[in-house]
């Protein structure tokens, strides 16, 4: 429909840009204890030439099946703690090379053994310029976004157990470009969070053919959440027509889990 | 006296005022270096006579009744983190009276002339195999119009998200 | 001879002695006995640094960083003359597996010289003679990083050593 005019992005002001900052700490993993009061400091660095703004939120934050961060809005969801967590400053400017620090404080809540997770996220933007005009009001905004992630759990209160949900191959024809893939999705059923690892042993009649290490990142799975565990193998052109017994094997912290599938090499 | 006895004995007395002569001394100092992870992002406009522009247009096929947006983003990013990625994220479009929207369902990108994707997603542009690389990015958007949208000037809004992967 | 000749000659013979032992001393300084002096002025060499840790701090984008660090040194020695150098280890992250920073990463300045000094191999950068007053010199230090390098710590150590020449 041309008639529709979408004017987005006009010859107004500030469409160069040029963006450079870090959070430090990025990750930070913590142990405490029911009603206890734990406090952190985050240091905000403005690397750039530029000065910078930032407002600060505290959010829920969960991993998707490929431990890629999502953040949500705060809610009283099992396992979110971004509701018991105050900090000292909701918004603030930085000049150019400089840096600033920010007081984060979690108390920690009574009745809730197991894991608890939030993130303080930093939007950044350029600060407002003056407009001459006040016609001039089409811009294009670009904002930075990086949250902090806070992993933490109740000290000895949690429960650790995971179970795979399915295991299952790529689809054929296996290429260099696209090689025969072997998955498995996890799920934490326990409390608290875990980190697991796994590999995958093949057999063929019987016999052992490979062993191939399951690859996840760091595996970390928050509870409720799920993972992909994926493992390739660059020989599955020597067993063409041949039945494959796949056994997926786990470990973390507190157990173990397997699985196994077959299948057949078109 | 034989002359190689009175050499050997000369180098006997010698011998160790010379050795403290050219003694050496040393001073160690540790060493510390505190790197701490960077990122660095930078963009402009890029408009429909841009190079970088018509060279990824070329390589859209639009339906009809999609409108290719006359300007674009070209990005520029580099970090050193090894476990950092870095996705942008197009939020609906906002009328300049603040009333009409156009949902980021109707809204793709054509990033680096490959195939449009939604922008409901966001859209991976680094991933940690990217670290140390300057990854340079062509972003054109698309627009699906259908009767519900309404004419006029509307104001966009982009960001970066940054992740850690934990 | 009787007991009291005896006596006479023993205490005259006594006297004797007694006057020409007082007139060795007095008069012409007989040797006697002989004592060998040696007085041996030992070689030395004193180094002080204000300093022996050096950090750096990289909070920013990849670059060249002074450590605030500045190592003042002394040298003082009684060699005819004497050398310093300056030679760094590559930098050791704290992680296995991480790729060190190569000793060429860093670099000094001596005194107020806006020209830094790669620490690749020994670098003589200081000569000094028996005359000389100490003079303290000071030393800065910097370090380059590459977006390629991986967040974290990393450890080394900057050897300043110093040789007397014969």
């Amino acid at each position: 429909m041309r008639m529709l005019l979408l004017i987005l992005l006009l010859p107004m002001t500030a469409y160069a840009g040029m963006m450079s900052f870090s959070v430090s700490p990025s990750i930070i993993k913590y142990e405490t204890v029911q009603g206890g009061i734990k406090a952190f400091d985050l240091t905000f660095i403005n690397q750039g030439d530029n000065s910078l703004k930032a407002d600060i939120q505290i959010m829920d934050f969960n991993l998707d099946k490929k431990g890629v961060p999502v953040i949500t809005n705060k809610s009283n969801n099992t396992g979110q703690w971004a509701r018991f967590v105050a900090i000292d400053k909701n918004n603030f400017k930085v000049g150019a090379k400089q840096s600033k620090k920010i007081h984060v404080t979690l108390k920690t809540p009574r009745g809730k053994p197991g894991g608890g997770y939030f993130a303080v996220v930093f939007n950044t933007s350029a600060p407002k310029l003056k407009r001459k005009s006040k016609g001039i009001q089409n811009v294009m905004t670009i904002g930075g976004q990086l949250p902090v992630l806070f992993i933490g759990e109740i000290s000895r209160s949690g429960k650790r157990k995971v179970k795979v949900l399915k295991g299952a191959v790529n689809k054929a024809p296996y290429t260099k470009e696209k090689p025969f893939k072997l998955r498995f999705v996890l799920k934490n059923i326990g409390t608290t969070h875990v980190n697991v690892t796994g590999d995958v042993l093949l057999r063929h009649n019987k016999k052992v053919i490979g062993r191939l290490m399951l690859e996840s990142g760091s595996g970390l799975i928050l509870p409720q959440g799920e993972r992909y565990f994926v493992a390739t193998w660059a020989k599955s052109d020597r067993y063409a027509n041949k039945k494959i017994q796949a056994e997926a094997r786990f470990s973390y912290v507190g157990g173990r889990t397997s699985k196994k599938i077959s299948f057949k090499i078109p | 006296m034989p002359i190689n006895f009175k050499i050997f004995v000369w180098l006997l007395c010698v011998l160790p005022a010379l050795t403290n002569a050219s003694g050496t001394k040393s001073v160690d100092m540790q060493v510390q270096a505190d790197i701490h992870a960077s990122m660095q992002m930078q963009w402009h406009r890029i408009e429909v006579d841009d190079l970088h522009y018509q060279q990824m247009k070329n390589k859209i096929k639009l339906k009809p009744g999609w409108v290719l947006l006359p300007y674009g983003l070209y990005v520029e990013l580099q970090t050193n983190d090894v476990s950092r990625i870095v996705s942008l994220r197009v939020n609906n479009l906002i009328s300049t009276n603040k009333i009409d929207t156009i949902a980021t369902d109707s809204i793709y990108i054509s990033h680096n002339g490959n195939a449009l994707v939604t922008a409901k997603k966001d859209l991976a542009i680094l991933d940690p195999e990217d670290r140390g690389l300057l990854k340079k990015h062509v972003l054109l958007f698309v627009i699906k119009t259908n009767p519900t949208q309404k004419p006029g000037q509307y104001l966009a809004n982009f960001k970066f998200v940054s992740n850690t992967l934990p | 001879m009787n007991i009291k000749k005896i006596k006479t000659l023993l205490v005259l013979l006594f006297i004797s002695i007694i006057s020409n032992t007082h007139s060795a001393i007095d008069t012409d300084m007989q040797e006697v006995a002989s004592l060998n002096v040696n007085a041996v002025v030992a070689p030395y060499t004193t180094v002080s640094v204000s300093t022996n840790e050096l950090s750096f701090s990289v909070l920013g984008t990849p670059g060249a960083y002074i450590s605030t660090d500045v190592v003042t040194l002394t040298v003082d020695s009684n060699q005819s003359t004497w050398s310093a150098f300056a030679q760094a280890s590559s930098l050791v992250h704290n992680d296995f597996g991480v790729a060190d920073l190569p000793a060429e990463r860093l670099s000094f300045a001596i005194n107020d010289s806006k020209q830094f000094l790669p620490l690749k191999n020994n670098v003589l950068f200081l000569q000094g003679v028996i005359d000389q007053e100490p003079e303290p010199v000071k030393l800065s230090f910097r370090l380059t990083t590459t977006w390629q390098d991986t967040p974290g710590i990393y450890k080394g150590k900057v050897t300043i050593a110093f040789l007397n020449n014969p």
